[in-house]
C-alpha cells in the first residue's frame, strides 16, 4: 500500500512486535511521540474539555527542517491566537508566562527513568479522527501523580488524544483531535490575525528571597532554575521554579504578603490542575507559598506543607 | 436524615450551591447510606459528556475509566454573603478556602467513625480498592500539616477555625499562576498541545 502521506514505510514494522516486548514498545512509542512534532507539518482542528470547560481549536503547523512554526486559533468565543516557533512564544492574545525551563524533552530522551515512577504499556489499537493510532497506558507507580492514556498516531506517531485519569479512575481532561491532514503549509495560515498581540516586555525582579524550599518532593521530581520576576511595576519579585518527572509538571510560587497583599492557606482544582497556597512566617515576614500543577492535590498539599527555609540561611 | 432532604442537599452540592452545613449532612449520610451514593453517582453519570472509549484488542479498560466527567466533592466553605463570584475562572472553580487545616478536621472528623475499616497506611498502593483513598491519606497525615498550620506540633484535635473566603488579591494570584503554570508548559513539545489547551482554557468566558 503506498502511503499517501509520502513518509517512509519503516514505521510500520514497528506493528509487528511480539506481546512480551511491550513495555519496551511503550517507551519507543514515546519516543516517536516526542519526535512526530519536528518531523510532519499538519493542520487540524481539535477539542480540548475538563471539568467546567470545553473549547474547540485550529492548528497549523510547519515542520521545515530546522524550524518549526506553528499557529494556533482558538475556534469557539473570542478569536484567541497564539503563534509559536521552535516552540517559543512569538505573539498571542493573552500570555504572562516568563522564561521558560525545558524539563519534559530532558526527561524523554532518558526513558527508563519514566520507568522507574510510571509503568508503561501499549494498550492495542483503535481511530481517532479518522486516522488509526495506537494506545499507550502510562500509569503511575505511586499515589503522587496521575495517569495518561495517550492515543498516538500509528504511522507518525503525533499524539491526537491524551486522556488525564485521577487514582479513582475519574477522566480529569480530555484532548482530541477531531480532524487532521498531513500536508504542506502556506505561508497564509501561519499569518497571525489582530487578535495576537507582540508580548509585552519582562520586568526583571531584584533578587526575591529564593532560600525557602519544600522539604519534600514526591520521588522523581527535579526542578529546573529559580526564577524570579515581578508580575508589574509596582509589586514585589514573585520567585517561581517548575518540577517535573518527565510527564508530570508542578510549578512553585513563593512571593511576600503585605497589608494590600492578603492571602491564608487555600486549595483549589480546576479540572486536571490544582493550587494549593499555604501561608509561611518567618522573621523578617509574612510570605505565601503556592504549588499549581497537574499532580493530585494530597501531593500538592504535601509539598506546601513542607515549605522550610535552608538551613544556611540568616535568621 | 428525611431523604428528600438528603436528595436536594445532593442536588445543590452537585450545582455547588450547598452550604456549609448541608455539604457536612451529605458526607456524614453517603458513609451510611450507599444507596445516597448510589444516587449521587447516578446524578453525576447523567450529566456527564463522555462515553466509555472503545478499541480493537483484547485489552478492555472499561472497569478502570469512569464514563462520567465527575467533579471531586469538595467541601465549600464560603462566606455567602462576601464571596460573589468575582470571575469566570473563580465561578468554574471548586475551592476549599483555608484548606489545610479546617477540611482535614472536618473529613478527620467525619473520617474517624470509620477508621477501623480503612487500614492508614501512610502510602496507598496505586490498586488498592479503597472507596475514598485521598480522604484517608490525609486524615493520616492530618497531624503534621495540622501541625504545620497551627505551628504549635503534637496537638490532637484541632477546633475548627472560622473559613474564609480568599481575599480578591489572593484569587486574582491564583488564577495568574494557574496561567503562568499552563503558558509555561505549553512552550514544549511534550505532551504537545494538551498544555496549550489548558492555558486556553483558563482564559475563562
Amino acid at each position: 500500500m503506498i502511503s499517501k502521506r509520502g513518509l517512509g514505510c519503516g514505521y510500520l514494522a514497528a506493528l509487528l512486535v511480539s506481546p512480551s516486548a511491550l513495555a519496551d514498545d511503550a517507551v519507543t512509542w514515546l519516543q516517536r511521540m516526542s519526535e512526530a512534532a519536528n518531523q510532519v507539518s499538519y493542520n487540524g482542528a481539535f477539542v480540548y474539555e475538563r471539568s467546567g470547560s470545553f473549547s474547540t481549536h485550529q492548528v497549523w503547523h510547519r515542520a521545515d527542517g530546522d524550524v518549526i512554526t506553528e499557529r494556533l486559533l482558538q475556534a469557539d468565543g473570542e478569536p484567541h491566537e497564539w503563534v509559536r516557533r521552535d516552540g517559543h512564544v512569538q505573539c498571542a492574545s493573552s500570555y504572562s508566562a516568563g522564561p521558560v525551563w525545558d524539563s519534559a524533552s530532558q526527561a524523554s530522551q532518558d526513558p527508563d527513568s519514566l520507568g522507574q515512577w510510571y509503568s508503561l504499556e501499549v494498550l492495542g489499537t483503535t481511530r481517532v479522527a479518522d486516522h488509526a493510532t495506537t494506545v499507550v497506558s502510562v500509569k503511575p507507580r505511586d499515589n503522587f501523580r496521575y495517569a495518561y492514556e495517550l492515543y498516538l498516531d500509528t504511522e507518525t506517531g503525533l499524539l491526537l488524544k491524551s486522556l488525564l485519569i485521577n487514582e479513582r479512575g475519574t477522566l480529569l481532561e480530555r484532548f482530541q483531535f477531531t480532524n487532521l491532514a498531513y500536508s504542506d503549509i502556506a505561508d497564509a495560515n501561519l499569518e497571525p490575525g489582530a487578535a495576537c498581540l507582540q508580548l509585552g516586555v519582562t520586568l526583571k525582579g531584584e533578587q526575591g528571597r529564593t532560600d525557602w524550599q519544600p522539604g519534600w518532593l514526591p520521588p522523581g521530581f527535579t526542578g529546573g532554575p529559580i526564577d524570579v520576576r515581578a508580575f508589574s511595576v509596582d509589586e514585589p519579585a514573585v520567585s517561581s521554579r517548575v518540577y517535573s518527572d518527565g510527564i508530570a509538571r508542578f510549578t512553585v510560587f513563593f512571593e511576600p504578603l503585605g497589608e494590600d497583599r492578603l492571602a491564608n492557606d487555600l486549595r483549589a482544582q480546576l479540572g486536571p490542575t490544582v493550587a494549593v497556597s499555604r501561608k509561611l512566617s518567618a522573621g523578617d515576614g509574612v510570605f505565601l507559598a503556592t504549588v499549581v500543577g497537574e499532580i493530585p492535590p494530597e501531593a500538592a498539599e504535601r509539598i506546601a506543607a513542607s515549605f522550610e527555609p535552608d538551613a544556611e540561611s540568616a535568621q | 436524615m428525611r431523604s428528600e432532604v438528603l436528595q436536594e442537599s445532593l442536588s445543590a452540592l452537585m450545582d455547588n450551591e450547598a452550604d456549609d452545613l448541608e455539604v457536612r449532612r451529605v458526607l456524614q449520610a453517603t458513609e451510611q447510606d450507599s444507596a445516597l451514593r448510589g444516587t449521587w453517582e447516578r446524578y453525576q453519570i447523567a450529566r456527564s459528556v463522555l462515553h466509555k472509549e472503545h478499541w480493537q484488542g483484547s485489552v478492555d479498560l472499561s472497569a478502570g475509566i469512569a464514563a462520567a466527567l465527575r467533579d471531586e466533592p469538595q467541601l465549600q466553605m464560603q462566606d455567602q454573603a462576601t464571596a460573589p463570584a468575582r470571575s469566570g475562572l473563580w465561578r468554574n472553580m471548586t475551592r476549599v478556602a483555608v484548606a489545610a487545616s479546617v477540611t482535614m478536621a472536618v473529613l478527620v472528623g467525619v473520617r474517624m467513625v470509620n477508621q477501623g475499616d480503612v487500614p492508614a497506611q501512610p502510602t496507598l498502593a496505586a490498586d488498592t480498592p479503597v472507596v475514598a483513598p485521598s480522604f484517608a491519606v490525609s486524615a493520616a497525615r492530618s497531624g503534621a500539616v495540622l501541625a504545620g498550620y497551627s505551628q504549635s506540633p503534637g496537638v490532637g484535635a484541632e477546633p475548627i477555625a472560622t473559613a474564609q473566603a480568599p481575599s480578591a488579591w489572593h484569587e486574582q494570584r491564583i488564577g495568574r499562576y494557574l496561567r503562568e503554570h499552563a503558558e509555561n508548559s505549553a512552550q514544549f513539545s511534550s505532551p504537545q498541545l494538551v498544555p496549550y489547551a489548558r492555558a486556553a482554557s483558563i482564559e475563562g468566558r
